[in-house]
């Protein structure tokens, strides 16, 4: 699904060109589970940014699906972004001053879906991941793990084939990590290509595969022991 | 005095002028604060507008979600002044025998106008705001 080819990111100061990833080669197949590790500045984010189509690589062939990832127009892109991927973050990222409800619709709203059949897919994904209650309050009402249940929710809500998580535990508890990964599993056992970037040596092990980053180049790539 | 005398002869007399400055310098003062509250509101929606273009969102569409906000100020500014406008104009040319009627289009004219004024100082900013990368966006917490 997807096929990265001798990927360089790198920025060019004065006098010497300082590379983020250099000679990139991973290929992820569909319903995989993998896990990025590295240590901080290793480009773990970038090469999940590039595969989310956020960033464009210095050099390098990205195929996603046969067809070439570079190089799109603004509206391929966006068509990628609606149809196809989804994102969880850190930082949740949910819209404040919406509430859960509005937060699960918003990219129902971009792709079209009409006023009904977005109510009745949003209240299914509120009734899957237990908030029904909940959704009228404002993110700030939840706890973290919460928010993240909406984050995922909400990435999940345009029936994307791939979910790109950065770091999507970092802000929380171990408990509540433990209940966003076991979300992250099942829906990976569904089907859903997953792709992580963590921190966490325990979480990484939820992927059927590690591939452990450092200084932009692939050191490892294991099966997952878990 | 040369000019003011040439505009004399053409029927223009100096509270036309002075009403036409003092018209410019509010316009501008107005873009101004416009300007200004677009800035604002850019800078605070940032992370909001990064996370719909995540979602799906088209610069196209955040643009006109920008905009829109905008537009439905300067159409109550103009349902809040045209009556006053009217009001006092009406009363003015009272004091002239022969005088021009006060017809809708001057009003719908110089509404259009203040909304196009509006949108062009608005736009810059909106635009900017809407091509950002929202990885940049949603960088820093």
């Amino acid at each position: 699904m997807i096929h990265l080819t001798d990927i360089d990111k790198y920025y060019d100061s004065r006098f010497q060109r300082t590379f983020v990833l250099k000679a990139v080669n991973l290929e992820v197949k569909e319903g995989e589970f993998v896990s990025i590790m590295g240590p901080s500045g290793s480009g773990k984010s970038t090469l999940l940014n590039i595969i989310g189509l956020l960033d464009k690589p210095s050099a390098g062939q990205y195929m996603l699906f046969d067809k070439s990832a570079l190089d799109l127009k603004e509206k391929e892109t966006v068509d990628y972004h609606r149809n196809f991927m989804g994102f969880i973050f850190q930082a949740y990222h949910l819209i404040e001053d919406m509430t859960v409800y509005e937060n699960i619709e918003t990219p129902l709203m971009y792709k079209n879906v009409k006023v009904r059949d977005r109510q009745a897919m949003v209240a299914d994904l509120l009734d899957r991941f237990n908030m029904v209650a909940k959704k009228d309050l404002f993110p700030q009402q939840l706890s973290g793990g919460q928010q993240q249940l909406v984050g995922i929710a909400r990435a999940i809500a345009g029936k994307p084939r791939l979910l790109l998580a950065d770091e999507p535990t970092g802000n929380l508890h171990s408990s509540q990590g433990e209940m966003i990964m076991e979300t992250l599993k099942t829906l990976n056992n569904e089907g859903m290509t997953i792709i992580q970037v963590t921190h966490n040596e325990k979480f990484a092990g939820y992927g059927k595969r590690i591939i452990r980053l450092e200084d932009g180049i692939i050191r490892k790539d294991e099966k997952s022991r878990l | 005095m040369a000019i003011r005398s040439i505009l004399k002869n053409k029927g223009v007399s100096s509270i036309n002028i002075v009403g036409l400055a003092i018209g410019m310098i509010a316009l501008f003062i107005a873009s101004l604060s416009l300007f200004g509250l677009v800035l604002m509101i850019a800078v605070s929606r940032t992370k909001e507008i990064g996370i719909r273009k995540l979602n799906g969102a088209r610069v196209s569409e955040i643009f006109m979600m920008l905009n829109k906000d905008f537009i439905i100020l300067v159409v109550i500014a103009f349902v809040v002044a045209a009556p006053f406008t009217w009001l006092v104009m009406h009363q003015w040319l009272q004091n002239f025998a022969y005088k021009t009627e006060l017809s809708w289009w001057i009003f719908a004219l110089a509404g259009l106008l203040a909304l196009g004024i509006a949108l062009l100082t608005v736009s810059f900013q909106s635009y900017k705001a809407a091509t950002k990368n929202p990885v940049e966006s949603l960088r820093y917490e």
